[in-house]
């Protein structure tokens, strides 16, 4: 902590120095946003940066701490916490764009219950994250605006959709972020990046003001530093919303006390040989066999699992997400806000189209209907191996950072190269990806699946992850990277 | 099961209209392309007998969620209308009629 | 009727569209009253299609729909969902509605009418209105206050083959939704739209069973007079085609109420594949058996039971049963019950609330007092014969027909008595004194 820049904190850190009075909330997030000046025009993470307004909430935060003293926290937990914000969150008064052309200049008059719920816990917005337009992608890449750039190496993408969000965070360009995942767009991008990202259930945390892509999958996250930090953001976000009637209505946990309930020596953890025997790139399968080497050493019991295939969840979240998402984006037609639906970019056209297709007249049985009939045995076979087992761990991606370039490779890059994440998004289940080791100077990634509304027991499994290994304090050099 | 094989041209002129775009004719030729693609993926689930499974529409076993009193705040009519390309006297504003699903 | 049929027969249904009379909308929490509001001043992320709203479904309008449900002998299903219904329109905010397809809240009711007929409901559902919207120069120009109402919509089989009948059984459905406080109902405001459906088939057609193969709908009409006479103008349009040999052309029309003509619109949904699918931001609703027995009791007496009611209980003549059970006289019947209480005639009392404004407003005390000041009889039996024998010297030709066996005379001569004394005379009393004068 000592040799750390303010921008380079943890959320855990930062609390601890604010309420020691050793740094100022002002202090905090204009290490943030020098570190935005000098490294995002090469990485290319932000869309918008709302520097007067976070200065000035920072201001107001210093205000608040000077008036309170340390219990200022006790009703704003966040208080003086700089954050990044992936733009399909509606954020009032600020440009929401999604990414997207045919939002551009859309400002919200409504805030999501997201944001409002950090801003009333004393987060301070720094800006807008790039994503792909829509969240239609799995690397930033089709964001309508610009690509943003994997801060380990910047000819590589950050992955996708939450790559900006990702990005901000691996670069230290805040001190923590939030994203979502309809399936692999918070898990993804936090392997790329080397960061910890959390997938919480479907449900879990309110969608109210996140532009919707598959209403029946979509997660609203953090992606930070350390699963510690996730839990911490958890803890606030998470919750039963009226404004969003497929919230769960069970009680939070207090997530920073999970690790006095689980410990991974006493959990069974299983390992799905289908996610296993798939094609991992050379430097993942060394990781990842050296990770479960470490936690086999360490004391944990690992079991093989016989699941289904990776395809049928490939083919359920096509069909599903892209028909969702034709039914989503229904309602831009220029007429309230936005410009007109030929604003839409290659992919959104792509998913819109074919999703319409998979709904239509003579086709909704035999693609919509069934692939909701295959979720139903994607769901029962979770359950069986959760009958077997307490978590799931496994590659996050198969692959490490790819090139820019990539997702033009094929017409449903995303959804391949997602295969690891779309089972347990179908299936509305929580998740932790964290940091296991680099390869050729890009991170590697492992993720922990749990049974639905169990964040409680993967953030447990990642916070104790990161107590017996130092992958997670890894972070590029960007002078290196950027300068290529 | 009935089940696509081949997306063409017209197939997706039909599918352009249902979702209100307009492309071109190389745009449709690509998609055409495009589609087929896709449909060697998603074909799939025909392997898969689910004649006694019933359909999963939603994973959280939720029911009966209503509003009783308070749900989502109004806007003010200044609010309603800012994000609006064309406005008058308080009515938000588009050239003609939509025909055929075509703006 | 029949000269504008020919040799066809009707085949007629309807659709019914009627405003939920909730406070707030039905997806959102905005405020219902949008009448004569300035417009998008009743709009909110929600019912205005922002990104990233989310639509709550209103559980009043939930349950007035049920309880017209129960009003027409429905069948409540016990599972029951929102569907989105996609088409694009300036008036449709997401660009898709928010419906229900396949399972709706109410199915399979009927309603008898006075002829003994039987109207069929196939079902009713709920769902949210679109916005307003007006054409001008080239341009539409939109309200979004309307967008988002709740909407019940209620549709017949093609059950109707006369235009009267049809008629009887919408203004029912208006009466039934104002007697359950479920609907305003006013055409006039637009709370109540119905759209009729129209075909004609032969006579041999009509003895199979079958079904002709078209069907015209005509869109938003808004008076029953006017209904009327648009199905009149489809009946004489679809005769001239069919007996042409042609079959009519599926299609929507609207009616021209200054030509009296329907034209035919221009498709609003386009190709009707409306991609049906159920609406993944609201989970299901699942109704017990609790439930329903609790939604049973919720019902209000309805009118052909109060009806049947007034007419044992209290012997009311037909004409103020009529009028009783209509909706806006709910006070009056409680009035009368109450009265009634009191042992006053309630077929008098009927009568005094009915046709007397001056005894709608009296408190009971003060009725009973009126009522018993009106209806002192005159007992004395001196005043009495006075009034008996001058009736009996003024009409005796009457008298004679008695003496010759006409005893019907008797109430007649009675009559003049009562009409004498100003309506005070004792019946029984005066009729003892007439067959011992006479």
């Amino acid at each position: 902590m000592h040799n750390k820049n303010l921008n380079e904190l943890t959320i855990v850190e930062s609390l601890t120095l604010l309420k020691e009075g050793k740094i100022s909330s002002v202090e905090l997030t204009k290490a943030c946003l020098d570190q935005i000046d000098k490294y995002d025009n090469k990485i290319k993470a932000y869309i918008t940066v709302t520097r007067d307004l976070a200065l000035e909430q920072a201001q107001t935060a210093d205000a608040q701490i000077q008036q309170l003293g340390i219990n200022a926290w006790d009703s704003q937990p966040l208080l003086g916490i700089p954050y990044s914000c992936k733009d399909n969150f509606s954020t009032k008064g600020i440009e929401t764009t999604a990414s997207s052309n045919i939002l551009k200049g859309y400002i919200p008059p409504y805030e999501s219950t997201v944001t409002q719920k950090l801003k009333d816990a004393g987060a301070i917005l720094l800006g807008k994250t790039n994503m792909d337009a829509f969240a239609h992608g799995s690397s930033t890449e089709t964001s309508d605006f610009f690509t943003t750039k994997n801060p380990w190496n910047v000819s590589t993408t950050p992955g996708g959709s939450s790559g900006g969000t990702a990005a901000a965070v691996a670069a230290n360009m805040c001190i923590f972020g939030i994203g979502s995942e309809t399936a692999g767009s918070i898990r993804g991008p936090a392997a790329w990046c080397g960061i910890t990202g959390l997938k919480p259930s479907y449900g879990r945390v309110s969608r109210y003001g996140v532009i919707a892509m598959a209403s029946s999958t979509d997660s609203p996250g953090p992606l930070a530093k350390t699963a510690q930090d996730c839990a911490l953001i958890a803890n606030i976000i998470a919750g039963k919303d009226n404004l969003d009637a497929t919230t769960a209505d069970s009680p939070v946990e207090n997530y920073l006390h999970s690790t006095d309930h689980y410990s991974l020596k006493t959990l069974k953890i299983g390992i799905p040989k289908q996610y296993i025997n798939i094609e991992l790139e050379d430097g993942v399968r060394t990781k990842i066999e050296d990770t479960i080497a470490f936690l086999k050493d360490y004391g944990v019991t690992f079991k093989e699992l016989d699941m289904l295939d990776t395809k049928y969840s490939i083919a359920v979240y096509t069909i599903l997400q892209r028909s969702e998402v034709s039914s989503n984006l229904a309602r831009l037609d220029g007429i309230r806000y936005g410009q007109t639906r030929d604003s839409f970019g290659t992919e959104a056209r792509n998913r819109m189209m074919l999703g319409a297709y998979t709904l239509s007249a003579g086709y909704y049985d035999a693609y919509y209907a069934k692939a909701q009939k295959v979720r139903t045995l994607i769901i029962e076979d979770f359950a069986k191996a959760f009958k077997e087992v307490d978590l799931i761990l496994a590659p996050t991606m198969p692959n490490l950072a790819p090139k820019v370039g990539i997702s033009e490779s094929s017409p449903l890059f995303g959804e391949l190269a997602d295969v690891l994440q779309e089972p347990s998004s179908i299936a509305g289940l929580p998740a932790v990806a964290v940091p296991c080791g680099t390869y050729n100077g890009l991170p590697v990634s492992i993720q922990f699946i749990g049974p639905r509304l169990s964040e409680e027991l993967v953030l447990a499994a990642g916070i104790e992850y990161q107590k017996i290994n130092t992958h997670h304090l890894n972070f590029p050099d960007l002078e290196r990277t950027t300068n290529v | 099961m009935t089940q696509k094989q081949e997306f063409t041209i017209e197939d997706v002129r039909k599918i352009a209209q249902l979702s209100n775009l307009s492309l071109t004719e190389a745009e449709l030729e690509k998609y055409a392309v495009m589609f087929t693609q896709t449909l060697d993926h998603i074909n799939v689930l025909e392997e898969l007998n689910t004649e006694n499974v019933t359909e999963t529409y939603q994973v959280n076993n939720l029911t009966n969620i209503f509003y009783d009193k308070e749900n989502t705040t109004t806007l003010s009519q200044t609010e309603a209308l800012a994000n609006a390309s064309d406005t008058k006297d308080g009515l938000f504003v588009t050239t003609g009629v939509f025909e055929n699903g075509n703006a | 009727m029949t000269d504008l049929l020919g040799n066809y027969k009707l085949v007629l249904g309807l659709e019914i569209h009627i405003h939920v009379n909730t406070k707030q909308k039905m997806f959102c929490g905005c405020d219902a009253n949008i009448y004569d509001a300035e417009p998008n001043t009743h709009t909110c992320p929600t019912c205005l299609g922002l990104p990233g709203a989310l639509p709550v479904p209103n559980y009043e309008a939930v349950k007035k729909t049920q309880l017209l449900g129960l009003a027409t002998d429905c069948q409540l299903n016990t599972n029951s969902k929102f569907d989105r219904k996609h088409y694009f329109y300036p008036d449709l905010s997401k660009g898709y509605q928010i419906s229900q397809y396949k399972e709706p809240l109410c199915e399979h009711g009927k309603i008898v009418l006075s002829s003994g007929r039987i109207a069929e409901i196939e079902r009713i559902h709920l769902e949210e209105d679109t916005a307003k919207s007006k054409h001008e120069n080239g341009k539409t120009l939109i309200d979004f206050n309307k967008g988002g109402m709740p909407l019940m919509e209620l549709v017949t089989t093609p059950c109707f083959s006369n235009i009267d009948d049809a008629v009887e059984f919408a203004k029912m459905v208006r009466d039934l939704a104002r007697y359950l406080n479920i609907s305003e109902a006013d055409m006039e405001k637009g709370q109540m739209r119905i759209e009729p459906n129209i075909s004609l088939r032969t006579a041999e057609m009509e003895r199979l069973d079958e079904l002709p193969p078209y069907k015209v709908e005509i869109k938003n009409i808004n008076s029953f007079r006017f209904m009327e006479k648009a199905v009149k103008c489809e009946i004489v349009r679809q005769r001239g085609i069919l007996e042409t040999g042609l079959t009519p052309e599926q299609q929507n029309r609207g009616y021209d109420e200054n030509k009296n003509v329907t034209v035919a619109q221009r498709s609003k949904e386009e190709a009707h594949d409306y991609r049906y699918f159920p609406e993944p931001d609201i989970p299901p609703m699942i109704f017990s058996e609790q439930y329903i027995e609790d939604i049973k009791k919720q019902l209000p007496e309805l009118p052909a039971e109060l009806a049947v009611r007034l007419a044992t209980k209290y012997q009311l003549k037909e004409t103020q049963i009529f009028e009783l059970i209509k909706s806006e006289n709910k006070d009056l019947v409680q009035k009368l019950e109450e009265l009634a209480s009191h042992n006053l005639d309630p077929v008098k009392v009927a009568n005094l609330l009915l046709n007397k404004l001056e005894y709608r407003n009296l408190s009971t005390e003060a009725f009973i007092q009126q009522y018993n000041k009106d209806n002192e009889t005159m007992d004395d039996a001196d005043m009495l014969t006075q009034a008996v024998k001058k009736i009996l010297a003024a009409n005796t030709e009457i008298v004679d027909q008695y003496k010759n066996g006409k005893e019907s005379v008797l109430n007649f001569l009675l009559g003049q008595v009562m009409r004498e004394t100003k309506g005070k005379a004792n019946p029984e009393i005066t009729m003892q004194l007439i067959k011992e004068l006479i």
